[in-house]
């Protein structure tokens, strides 16, 4: 590493949060988890920024996790919309299904 | 004098205007006067941003050359969306929820535009994060015409949070290396041990800024954004969003010239280059075979995105003039053919194209023109920075990037020649034609003119491009 | 006169388009429009004579590379040749349309008049861009031309058209194009070229071939099928298309790239020189060889346009001065007879119903005008002497003799009796086989308006013969002479 030697075990514990957070929110199809795994994948990130940049990079620690804080809000807003929209929490239309075959668009 | 004090305000003017139009959206009623002060608010933005000279800027901003050249595209494009938004915001929102999608609209514009002034990576990633997220808001609120928003404007939001979370780790990368968080450290710290710690902050602020951008593979979001997604929200995305994250990717891959010959370097653009030639590829393939006209640009847009990142790749001040020159026609181009399927409902599939020049004759011209340029037909805007695209392909001797480029080219002469050929094929039926459209009559306008105006004199934008090329070419 | 050579034939596709509805005004435009580009055309060619070229900058759309048009011998003399066709085919189509009682006749005269103009765009252009930008818009000015039948073949020809010339040009041509502006620093066509001349013989060789496949205008195998399917088109847009615009523009962009972009550096591209010079050599025998198997007149024409225009692309890739004045005359010589032979067929189809060649047998009897037109131009596109067609070969093979590729010029002795055996038995049954009983299916004949262009065409072919020595002493300049 560069200027500033992170603690390995906070560095591979933000890595593990990360990767694991960002991957879930990639492929869940549950709106709800999916919400908490973008959560999660902030947290983590937000963590890595800590231990690479130290004090002087609070900033860019606090801003991820107000992004991740805005995101989330965002995500459980659309989530709460899709299950009024498509009916079920369970719906895998989570920005999984193929919009283009969805032909009752114009129904909410 | 008074130049001098325009510019010194213009920058000012330029950031501010945006969030006012937004808090004037959500405040005043009824929503044509708040429209017809956002829309004010929004040509006071464009106005100023022709105004903006390399300098300070307020609240620690900066403006150099790159901003001198991205600040009016997206202004001038970001306006007219903001404009068209009058029509685009009733139409697909709910009732009631068109103020909150104009201010949305705004909101996201005054991210991308602050992205243009971002001093150091903190800045430009908390203005990149306003942008994207007022996207996503705003591509929700399409759902009143198709619920299908309402997913598309999720998955766009994943996507762009984790290419955030790569950006802001990306820019801790380079701290830890460098010690700061501006590009400009780095000719201090290339020929150091840390190189290949820079490299991955690089490696990871770039695939941030592509994800972002809409660059194939990393589009997953792209397509059902554009094509279910709010209307007004994709064409902010592709005119406006997809440049300023491009501007931002041109000021990274520029640190890499820091590293001039450096063999880690070199293998770097060359993976960068490649990216873009998948990009491309990729994005013709599937632009080919879109069956919507909105799907359809979200995949051109990743292919001219390619084309960007290959020229970018290259280097030098010829490979970023070229890029920067590229992606004022590729905004151009998106804004004739999103304007122009704008005027007809939440959904464009192909099939509504037949008849549609002669339905809609200047929202026609539009899309017409944007198909060319797309098609990079000669006598457009496109067919200008296409040939500087190829020149700086062949000029750093990457044959195969500037085969990857022609290849872009020829399939656009497919998907191009697609949108174009049903337009004056026959009559169609007659349009109804609300009052609220000609809201959409200047995008039209710009899109027209920027393609075809352009295409018989770039030389500005062209000594503009170069000026900026010249800022990133030669960053130490 | 530039100006007025660039403006007459799209003003005569406003004009036409505006008058769509009234016959004899669109017709009186398009006819007047044409001619108005000959006179112009032809007073460029005696401007240049009086040693005044001309120049016209229209646009800069980037520093160093500018919309420019310019006179200089090469494009002038094909330029005029095509216009004075053109005119001649004007008068010829609108009175073929209305004897046919054909519908659209607007769209055709308008799209005709835009193909016309990008041909003369290519002809005048001042620079490699001009050029590309030219041609691409005669791409797409003649593909509604092409599909102009309107059935599935046309369509089909369209596509192949528009798929094969569009993607050459964007694919080869600009590459080319643009790899030249990088060489050189510059796109302005010169005497004498721009490339350097000691350019790597690698790059000069693939810039050639970038250059000559890129305009698949010129119908060089393997991009000449769109030629051939060309064929399924009407008389009428079959005549504009692969006679008077974009056939000769292929031709007309690879002799002035060759000259005046490559100048002294072909001498650095031998190897693709060659290479194309085979090309074209065995395209020419084997398109030849193929028009004696088509039945379809058309075909045949299509055939030997493909043919000669492997004659030309021969004699401008033996890289010598006989061999460029070998194109240009080749180029004028096949525009003034395949015209008069197009029109001639056009004329038969329309007065007797008749398109295939088995079916010429004593026609000649019944239309002894139209045959003797027709023979004078197969004689010349045949290439016997003292016709003009006779002398391009001449001079391609002294060119070819004296570059050492003797095997070439044998090439080009096969091509030309095998367009013997296409053409020249056709004409000869015409003339002396036994009259049909029922040559006519209109009882009245053709109008005599339809004849006279035809035979006005003829009339030039065979005059050609004496402007060969003043044509010589204009064009010298252009290879330095």
């Amino acid at each position: 590493m560069g200027v500033l030697s992170p603690s390995p075990a906070l560095f591979a514990m933000g890595v593990i949060i990360l990767a694991a957070g960002a991957f879930a929110a990639l492929v869940i199809g549950n709106g709800v988890k999916r919400t908490m795994a973008l959560l999660a994948a902030h947290i983590g990130a937000a963590v890595l920024v800590a231990v690479l940049g130290g004090s002087a990079l609070a900033g860019l620690a606090v801003l991820t996790l107000a992004a991740g804080v805005g995101a989330t809000m965002l995500a459980a807003a659309l989530t709460a919309r899709i299950e009024e929209a498509y009916g079920g929490a369970e719906t895998h239309a989570l920005g999984l299904i193929d919009e283009r075959a969805d032909h009752n668009g114009a129904a909410t | 004098m008074i130049g001098a004090w325009l510019g010194a305000i213009a920058p000012m003017i330029v950031l501010a205007a945006p969030v006012c139009a937004a808090a004037a959206a959500m405040l005043i009623t009824p929503f044509r006067v708040a429209w017809i002060v956002s829309s004010a608010l929004a040509a006071l933005t464009a106005a100023a941003a022709l105004y903006v000279t390399p300098g300070p800027a307020p609240f620690g901003l900066a403006v150099d050359a790159v901003t001198v050249i991205a600040l009016p595209v997206l202004a001038v494009a970001g306006c007219v969306c903001m404009i068209a938004g009058g029509h685009l915001a009733r139409a697909d929102g709910e009732p009631g929820a068109a103020s909150a999608a104009l201010a949305l609209g705004h909101l996201s514009w005054f991210g991308w535009l602050g992205a243009a002034f971002a001093s150091d990576m903190i800045v430009a990633l908390a203005f990149v994060v306003i942008g994207w997220m007022g996207l996503s808001a705003l591509a929700a609120l399409g759902a009143h015409a198709n619920r299908a928003a309402l997913t598309s404007a999720l998955r766009h939001l994943v996507w762009c949070a984790l290419a955030s979370l790569a950006l802001a780790i990306g820019a801790a990368l380079f701290f830890n290396a460098t010690g700061s968080v501006d590009g400009a450290a780095l000719s201090l710290a290339a020929s150091s041990a840390t190189a290949r710690t820079l490299m991955l902050a690089c490696a990871l602020l770039l695939i941030g800024l592509a994800a972002l951008a809409g660059v194939a593979p990393l589009n997953g979001w792209a397509a059902p954004f554009y094509g279910a997604g709010g209307r007004m929200a994709g064409l902010l995305q592709a005119s406006v969003g997809a440049f300023g994250a491009l501007v931002l990717l041109g000021r990274v891959a520029a640190s890499l010239e820091a590293f001039g010959e450096d063999a880690l370097a070199r293998a770097f653009a060359v993976g960068l280059a490649g990216l873009g030639a998948i990009s491309v590829i990729t994005g013709s393939i599937q632009a080919i075979g879109a069956r919507d006209a909105r799907r359809l640009c979200a995949h051109a847009g990743a292919a001219q995105a390619g084309m960007i990142l290959i020229a970018f790749a290259t280097g030098g001040t010829g490979g970023f003039a070229a890029g920067l020159f590229h992606m004022a026609a590729a905004s151009a181009c998106m804004l004739g053919v999103l304007g122009g399927v704008s005027v007809l409902d939440a959904r464009a599939p192909m099939e509504g194209l037949v008849g549609f020049g002669r339905r809609a004759p200047l929202a026609g011209a539009a899309l017409a023109v944007g198909a060319l340029g797309l098609m990079a037909a000669p006598l457009t805007l496109s067919f200008l920075t296409r040939w500087r695209l190829i020149e700086s392909a062949l000029a750093a001797q990457w044959w195969w990037a500037a085969g990857a480029i022609i290849i872009g080219s020829l399939a656009a002469v497919g998907y191009g020649g697609r949108l174009l050929a049903p337009l004056y094929l026959s009559r169609g039926g007659e349009s109804d034609r609300p009052a609220w459209r000609v809201s959409i009559a200047p995008l039209h306008i710009v899109a027209i003119a920027a393609g075809i105006g352009l295409g018989l004199n770039a030389s500005a934008l062209w000594r503009a491009a170069e000026r900026g090329g010249a800022v990133l070419g030669m960053t130490p | 006169m530039l100006m007025a050579a660039l403006a007459a034939p799209l003003a005569r596709a406003a004009l036409v388009a505006l008058s769509a509805r009234i016959a004899w005004l669109r017709d009186s435009m398009n006819i007047l429009g044409a001619a108005a580009q000959a006179i112009a055309a032809g007073g460029l060619v005696s401007a240049l004579v009086a040693g005044a070229p001309a120049r016209l900058d229209l646009a800069q759309p980037m520093p160093g590379i500018g919309i420019s048009f310019v006179t200089e011998p090469v494009g002038v003399v094909i330029a005029a040749a095509l216009a004075l066709m053109g005119a001649l085919n004007a008068v010829h189509a609108v009175f073929f349309q209305r004897l046919q009682g054909a519908q659209a006749s607007a769209r055709l005269f308008a799209f005709s008049a835009l193909a016309a103009a990008m041909t003369a765009g290519v002809a005048y252009s001042a620079n490699l861009f001009t050029l590309f930008i030219c041609y691409q818009g005669l791409i797409l000015a003649s593909a509604p031309l092409i599909a102009h039948g309107g059935d599935a073949a046309a369509r089909r020809a369209t596509r192949v058209h528009i798929t094969t010339l569009l993607g050459c040009s964007i694919g080869l041509l600009l590459p080319a194009i643009v790899w030249t502006y990088a060489l050189s620093g510059d796109v302005e066509f010169r005497v004498g070229g721009i490339l350097p001349a000691d350019i790597s013989p690698i790059i000069a060789s693939a810039l050639l071939a970038l250059n000559v496949f890129g305009l698949a205008a010129a119908a060089l195998p393997p991009f000449h099928r769109w030629l051939a399917l060309s064929a399924a088109t009407p008389h009428a847009a079959f005549i504009v298309v692969a006679v008077l615009t974009v056939a000769p523009a292929g031709v007309l962009g690879v002799l002035r790239t060759t000259l005046y972009v490559f100048g002294d550096a072909m001498a650095q591209a031998r190897v693709a020189a060659v290479v194309i010079l085979a090309i074209a050599g065995g395209a020419m025998c084997l398109a030849a060889l193929n028009a004696l198997g088509k039945s379809d007149l058309r075909e045949r024409l299509a055939y030997g346009v493909i043919s000669q225009n492997g004659a030309g692309l021969a004699a401008i890739m033996a890289a010598a001065p006989p061999g460029y004045f070998s194109a240009i005359l080749q180029t004028i010589a096949q525009s003034f007879a395949a015209t008069t032979l197009a029109m001639a067929f056009a004329t038969v189809a329309a007065a007797t119903g008749r398109t295939a060649a088995q079916d010429m047998a004593g026609v000649g009897r019944a239309m002894p005008w139209v045959f003797a037109a027709m023979t004078v131009a197969a004689l010349s596109f045949i290439g016997l002497p003292p016709l003009v067609g006779a002398w391009p070969r001449l001079w391609v093979v002294t060119a070819l003799a004296e570059e050492n590729l003797r095997w070439a010029g044998a090439l080009i002795a096969i091509g030309s009796i095998a367009t013997f055996a296409y053409l020249a038995p056709l004409v000869a049954r015409g003339l002396v086989g036994e009259a049909p009983s029922d040559p006519f299916v209109r009882p009245d004949g053709v109008d005599a308006r339809l004849i006279a262009p035809l035979v006005a065409c003829a009339l030039a072919t065979a005059s050609l013969l004496f402007v060969v020595d003043p044509l010589a002493r204009l064009l010298a300049p252009s290879w330095g002479g």
